[in-house]
């Protein structure tokens, strides 16, 4: 009595090829789900145009304009200060400055009408001179092209009275430097 | 007598180098930078880095400030951003060692209660980056020089929900579900029962 062996064939044919379909539409499914799953890092895009270094200089770096009467100007000459665009991109020049000295016994006037205890600056030989006031304000120079330098020259205006004569007096002046 | 011509020659030499030194700033990059979420607003906050080198042969303190420009100085069809503080920078203050380069962050992070407010917009802000140069103690008129990068924003064009995303994953997933079942099922009638 022999033992009959039964023999069947475990994956047909058939069997393969709805295993390799079932596989590719598995695959089709992953391949287009995966992102929208994964889509909890969603793109930035960041782009530089212009793209370039910004660098501003301006020499010398100091002034001092002496001691002053009430009501008169002192100025420096036209082109004492240079600003020089050191980058690689054409700048825009603003200017700024403290409100009050640093001891805060003069007063800043924006106006150009400095009165008791107060003083005026403006600015010569830019694309927009003017008085510099407390903020940064309207473009004083715009364009200055790359590796080029601008020339001006500062007018101190002190106020039409003092309430006493005033030690030495010390500000400061911003020069902001901003792609154009 | 011989050695007037070298010296007229190292002059020659130096004297760029000097006042070349005393020209130049802080370098800064970029100058500008434009970042848009076309894809929607992103689940964490957006960083990006500014570099910072400092020229000089000493060392020093390069701080960083995020500001509104002025209004004259807005571009055009651009806005202020809503909340400033949505724009940070780190470190406040960089030390930079002698002709070396660094990084300040700065980091965009709009609050998610406040993203549906604002889609299709257009901000601008800078961030101001000067540095503690010594200008000498002499004069009563300082120089200090500040440089902006502009930061423009682009919000989303509108609301991207995950609903889309959601319904084919469905489809998907009942899709494969049944072709395995089907094959099982076939699978199963081929073999023979003992």
């Amino acid at each position: 009595m022999g033992c009959r062996k039964n023999t069947y064939k475990l994956v047909d044919k058939r069997d393969i090829k709805k295993i390799l379909f079932a596989w590719l539409v598995s695959m089709l499914w992953l391949s287009v789900l995966t992102p929208m799953v994964l889509a909890d890092e969603t793109s930035i895009s960041v782009t530089f145009d212009p793209d370039g270094v910004i660098d501003i200089d301006v020499t010398p770096k100091t002034y001092d304009f002496g001691s002053i009467q009430p009501g008169a100007w002192s100025n420096t000459t036209a082109n004492y200060f240079t600003i020089y665009n050191n980058g690689t991109l054409s700048m825009d020049t603003q200017f700024k400055t403290n409100a009050t000295t640093d001891s805060t016994n003069l007063t800043l006037d924006a106006d150009g009408s400095p009165g008791l205890d107060s003083y005026s600056f403006q600015t010569n030989g830019l694309d927009t001179d003017g008085y510099i006031t407390a903020a940064y304000a309207v473009e004083q120079d715009t364009g200055i092209t790359a590796g080029t330098n601008k020339v001006c020259g500062l007018c101190l205006n002190m106020g039409s009275s003092i309430s006493q004569n005033w030690t030495s007096q010390r500000t400061t002046i911003y020069l902001q430097g901003s792609v154009s | 007598m011989k050695k007037i011509p070298w010296l007229i020659i190292l002059l020659v030499f130096l004297i760029p180098l000097l006042t070349s030194q005393v020209q130049a700033s802080l370098q800064i990059w970029p100058g500008k930078l434009t970042i848009s979420m076309p894809e929607g607003y992103p689940t964490e906050r957006i960083r990006y880095l500014i570099q910072a080198t400092n020229p000089y042969t000493y060392s020093v303190n390069a701080s960083a400030r995020v500001e509104n420009p002025d209004v004259q100085q807005l571009t055009t069809n651009y806005s202020y951003i809503p909340d400033i503080s949505w724009v940070t920078v780190e470190p406040k203050t960089l030390y930079l060692p002698a002709n070396s380069s660094s990084h300040f962050e700065v980091f965009l992070d709009i609050p998610k209660s406040e993203q549906p407010n604002y889609y299709n917009t257009s901000w601008e802000t800078w961030v101001i980056i000067s540095s503690d140069t010594p200008a000498g103690d002499t004069g009563g008129l300082v120089f200090q020089v500040e440089l902006a990068v502009k930061l423009f924003i682009h919000t989303p064009q509108g609301e991207q929900g995950p609903t889309a995303g959601i319904f084919f994953v469905f489809i998907g997933v009942i899709i494969t579900s049944g072709v395995i079942y089907i094959l099982l099922k076939h699978r199963r009638k081929n073999i023979p029962e003992k």
